[in-house]
């Protein structure tokens, strides 16, 4: 079982595919590597897992951060405190381990979309707030340029996962 | 690859990405129902600060830390005195919000004189500051801003505080 798993990375269908004799090129070729696929499943969702496991059960002190970027209506944060990390929890575990890949893939492109929006938004309106990414606590990482960056390339490892066609060490090729 | 993604069923994709976000936003809801430390679902001005007017903007700690310094900024402790007296933000003076009004002819001078003036109160959680905020702006102060993060978040990030008492800070 193991082996076919890895077959796909280290096998013809991973090395025929790098090696350029596919007929999308070589450049082409080295960026639908299977194993770019795999790759980029393990960052975004050890991201989303551990920002989601951050915040799960704090929904108090995420809503305070929330509140902060001044963007919800206040009536709308605690709802959007109480789900948030579940979403990151739910699309990150199933990018782990690869079910229903390109829609969670969606999911989280979407999620780290509107976090780009709500940060930039922030940011223009001269707020320096805490970002509630990875932490709760009030001293921890702030909003500014190198967040937006950094969510605009999960963001890009999301659309990425939406469009590759591999499917390896995946549970959806298990599943058909 | 681009041939694999029109064949795929787009609709497929986008209703399984609704069904992880509809699971999701339930097991959030039921966590919520279940956890000690669940929230009402709505916030509620107790539960949040009230807003503070447009023109009051937010300051970061490393901005006030920046500009205390210098001679227009003046940073003011909305919280009671007792509570200043106890620890208060290195140079900051004490406007208690709730003695806005007697107290505020003491500081008129040094006010209108202020290019900034930084209100905070206890922590991100307290409303005392923004409300300090927004009565400042209300009698006309420009450059009324809020220290967002509070005492709390100051001395948290290590930055220096003071106490009035003996063998305070």
């Amino acid at each position: 079982m193991a082996g076919s798993w890895l077959s796909c990375l280290l096998g013809p269908g991973g090395w025929q595919v790098i090696s350029g004799s596919r007929p999308e090129g070589r450049g082409s070729a080295i960026l639908w590597h299977p194993a770019g696929a795999v790759g980029a499943r393990l960052l975004l969702s050890s991201v989303l897992l551990y920002a989601g496991l951050s915040k799960a059960g704090h929904a108090g002190e995420l809503a305070r951060i929330v509140y902060g970027y001044r963007i919800l209506h206040p009536d709308l944060v605690n709802l959007a405190a109480i789900t948030l990390p579940w979403i990151e929890l739910s699309a990150g575990a199933l990018l782990l381990v690869g079910l229903l890949r390109p829609s969670a893939a969606v999911v989280a492109g979407g999620l780290l979309g509107a976090f780009i929006v709500a940060v930039g938004l922030a940011m223009a309106r001269g707020i320096e707030a805490p970002c509630g990414c990875f932490s709760l606590a009030l001293t921890g990482e702030r909003i500014g340029w190198w967040l937006l960056a950094r969510d605009g390339i999960l963001a890009l490892l999301g659309v990425y996962l939406v469009l590759h066609p591999a499917r390896c060490l995946e549970m959806d090729s298990l599943l058909g | 690859m681009n041939r694999r993604w029109e064949r795929r069923d787009q609709g497929t994709v986008l209703l399984g990405a609704a069904a992880i976000v509809a699971f999701a936003l339930c097991l959030g809801l039921v966590m919520n129902q279940f956890s000690s430390r669940g929230l009402p679902l709505f916030a509620s001005e107790e539960t949040l600060r009230p807003e503070t007017p447009a023109e009051v903007a937010y300051i970061g700690l490393e901005e006030v830390s920046r500009r205390r310094a210098e001679p227009g900024t003046v940073v003011i402790d909305a919280r009671s005195s007792e509570d200043f007296a106890a620890l208060h933000l290195d140079g900051a003076v004490s406007l208690p919000v709730s003695e806005f009004s007697s107290q505020l002819p003491s500081f008129e001078k040094r006010l209108r004189a202020a290019t900034l003036l930084v209100c905070y109160c206890e922590s991100i959680a307290c409303d005392d500051g923004a409300r300090l905020a927004a009565l400042l702006s209300s009698e006309g102060y420009h450059e009324v801003v809020l220290m967002y993060e509070g005492l709390e978040g100051w001395q948290g990030a290590g930055y220096p505080v003071s106490s009035d008492r003996v063998g305070g800070k």
